[in-house]
């Protein structure tokens, strides 16, 4: 095609136009035929009866499907004995166990915390909330793993008082 | 005579497309961005760089030099966000001064800062850099609607600005709540300060529907360039069009020196890029009174509006948005009415929800309230809420922050001692805002550019799609000269 002729077509039929036809292509698709005539655009269109559609692979659209959020898979709730107590996520976010990147985390399994000190992070929309620990106690697990996108209420760490 | 500054590449798709408008995409606009005769092209922000990095993959250096290629005879303008830079720590002066090195040597001619509290001593540091570079600075002014951004707070913070030599004054209006009123008031006082010695340069969203109105006060005020965006990356919650701005002008008589064969050429592409994207195309916005009044509250913006309404609904709470926004707007003032932007927005909207959702006022309290407390990122607009500070700064030293201090810091000769070494100061600079991973991610998988992409014409663009669509059976077209029919297999 010579640039001159490209040209030519380019301002016959612009982008806009090729979007908003085949916007009425897909949108008419499970119509026989369609017929439009507005302004000096002419448009017919026979489509393929749905069966013989329906054993073609499936429509191939351009635009992929809107990407669905894959929820995050509910950790399976840990045992929480009686005499032990769980630190809930305060928000949907990520969890974090370490301070920064590299760095060891706040707590491991085993350790004594007191009150108030910080047993990991959570990040919502950005923001970095320490997560501490509302008593006294040894941890006994961790049932969070680190970067994982928890849940509102989750229990990310199990402390039992001493 | 007015200059339009486009944002057609950063603010447009930061608005409209989660800022996710690629490298590739951007090229393809470039011939027409070029030939079309804005004053500047605003090619970068935080938010472009972060997800290039992160989520595009497409290296933001790389796409600086590719840009200033394309566009040989555009004035290459930055957007920049106080001490956060294009992170989201906040940064001391060494670092201010690399970024700003590199992003010169990678074709920028002017960077606009901005801080959301309107707090420049944050950015004082940030004019002086820049003009010792030979870089050309705006210094961006954010309005917001609440009992302390009265004229007076703007002439006051634009008389800073002139302080700092700036070579232009920017009025933002991120949330775009200016009236036509309102919009000629702050105006005529930002005047009286600036004597026409210092440029007044204009940018507003079009969210609440008042865009149109507050530009058209804003060309009759003189004032010396608008940012606009090519159509489909205009409106809804982005700025208004170019083609739009253009006619008001026009109509007022402003005399404005911009090509339209261009500009209609860069807005029909870009109506293909969006499609081809599986991106929306925004509408001008109707204005609503009752909608503009709710707002005017919370001032939470669109964006995070939709990461909001997600976050709720997650923890099946959807049915108290409004609690929630109420309670924003109590946040807000108890906070000393920041301006609702990255990463003030967060620090009220995050706060709100705990507040709700644990049924417990400032129970939960982020990292970085608490330091917003503590005056790590300024001073306030208005004083906090004491009784609010109190509960914030529970069991914390609260030490005076020795700002002076914080932005004198070296931190750069340790970073390369302990992260390092680095092949050049672009790499470290990604490495400090984003982390090795991210960084080690992007080399492993970053597209790669022979030269501008091409783009097949549009009548050509129609047949390859229509030859992938397989519900058809004949397609006949005419329109003008042009006659095409097919045939299906």
């Amino acid at each position: 095609m010579s640039s001159l002729m490209q040209r030519e077509m380019s301002y016959a039929l612009t982008y806009k136009d090729v979007v908003d036809i085949l916007r009425l292509v897909r949108e008419s698709a499970h119509c026989q035929s369609f017929e439009l005539q507005l302004g000096d655009l002419k448009l017919s269109i026979t489509y393929r009866c749905a069966s013989d559609a329906a054993n073609e692979a499936p429509h191939a659209g351009l635009i992929a499907p809107p990407a669905v959020a894959e929820k995050p898979e509910r950790a399976p709730e840990p045992k929480i004995g009686l005499d032990v107590v769980a630190v809930r996520a305060p928000m949907l976010g990520t969890f974090y166990r370490a301070p920064a990147p590299g760095e060891p985390p706040y707590v491991e399994v085993g350790d004594i915390v007191e009150e108030g000190d910080t047993v990991g992070l959570i990040d919502v929309m950005k923001l970095f909330t320490q997560i501490t620990a509302p008593v006294s106690g040894r941890v006994v697990e961790i049932p969070a793993e680190n970067g994982a996108l928890v849940e509102y209420g989750q229990p990310l760490v199990l402390i039992e008082p001493l | 005579m007015v200059g339009f500054v486009d944002e057609s590449l950063r603010d447009g798709p930061q608005s409209l497309w989660a800022t996710r408008m690629k490298t590739a995409t951007m090229l393809g606009a470039t011939e027409w961005i070029n030939r079309a005769g804005f004053r500047k092209v605003c090619v970068t922000s935080a938010a472009a760089f972060e997800t290039a990095v992160r989520f595009l993959r497409d290296d933001p250096w790389e796409r600086l030099r590719l840009l200033k290629a394309y566009l040989p005879d555009t004035t290459i303008d930055v957007l920049m966000r106080s001490r956060n830079l294009f992170g989201w720590a906040r940064y001391p002066d060494e670092v201010v001064e690399l970024l700003f090195q590199c992003l010169q040597r990678a074709g920028t001619d002017w960077l606009k800062v901005f801080d959301g509290l309107n707090c420049l001593s944050n950015i004082a540091a940030h004019f002086r850099i820049a003009r010792a570079l030979g870089l050309k600075t705006s210094g961006m002014l954010s309005y917001s609607v609440s009992p302390v951004h009265t004229d007076e707070h703007y002439v006051a913070r634009a008389r800073e600005l002139i302080g700092y030599g700036v070579d232009s004054i920017t009025l933002a209006d991120p949330a775009g709540l200016l009236t036509g009123p309102r919009a000629r008031t702050l105006l005529a006082a930002l005047k009286t300060v600036t004597q026409g010695r210092v440029a007044i340069e204009f940018i507003a969203h079009e969210c609440m529907g008042l865009s149109h109105e507050s530009h058209r006060e804003a060309l009759l005020a003189g004032v010396d360039t608008v940012a606009t965006a090519s159509e489909p990356l205009a409106n809804g919650e982005s700025v208004p069009s170019t083609l739009d701005i253009l006619a008001i002008a026009r109509e007022l008589g402003v005399p404005a020196d911009l090509d339209e064969e261009a500009l209609r050429r860069l807005d029909d592409y870009f109506h293909w890029a969006a499609f081809k994207e599986g991106k929306p195309v925004a509408e001008r916005v109707a204005f609503d009174s009752e909608r503009y009044r709710k707002f005017i509250g919370h001032q939470i913006p669109g964006g995070m509006m939709s990461n909001f309404r997600n976050q709720l609904s997650e923890v099946g709470m959807l049915h108290r948005l409004d609690e929630v926004l109420e309670e924003a707007a109590r946040v807000r003032a108890e906070l000393g009415y920041p301006i609702m932007v990255t990463p003030f927005s967060q620090f009220v909207g995050v706060q709100a929800t705990f507040n709700v959702i644990q049924g417990e006022r400032y129970k939960t309290i982020p990292e970085e309230l608490c330091l917003y407390a503590l005056g790590h990122y300024g001073q306030p607009c208005a004083p906090m809420d004491p009784d609010i500070l109190d509960k914030i700064l529970v069991g914390r030293r609260a030490e005076a922050v020795d700002s002076e201090a914080v932005f004198a810091e070296r931190v750069l000769d340790d970073f390369r001692r302990e992260k390092g070494p680095f092949r050049s100061d672009e790499e470290l600079l990604l490495h400090l805002f984003y982390g090795r991973d991210h960084v080690e991610a992007l080399a492993r998988h970053k597209s790669a550019f022979n030269g501008r992409p091409s783009l097949a014409p549009p009548l050509r663009a129609l047949i390859e799609e229509l030859a992938r669509e397989n519900t058809l059976q004949t397609f006949k077209l005419e329109k003008g000269s042009l006659k095409l029919s097919l045939r299906f297999a």
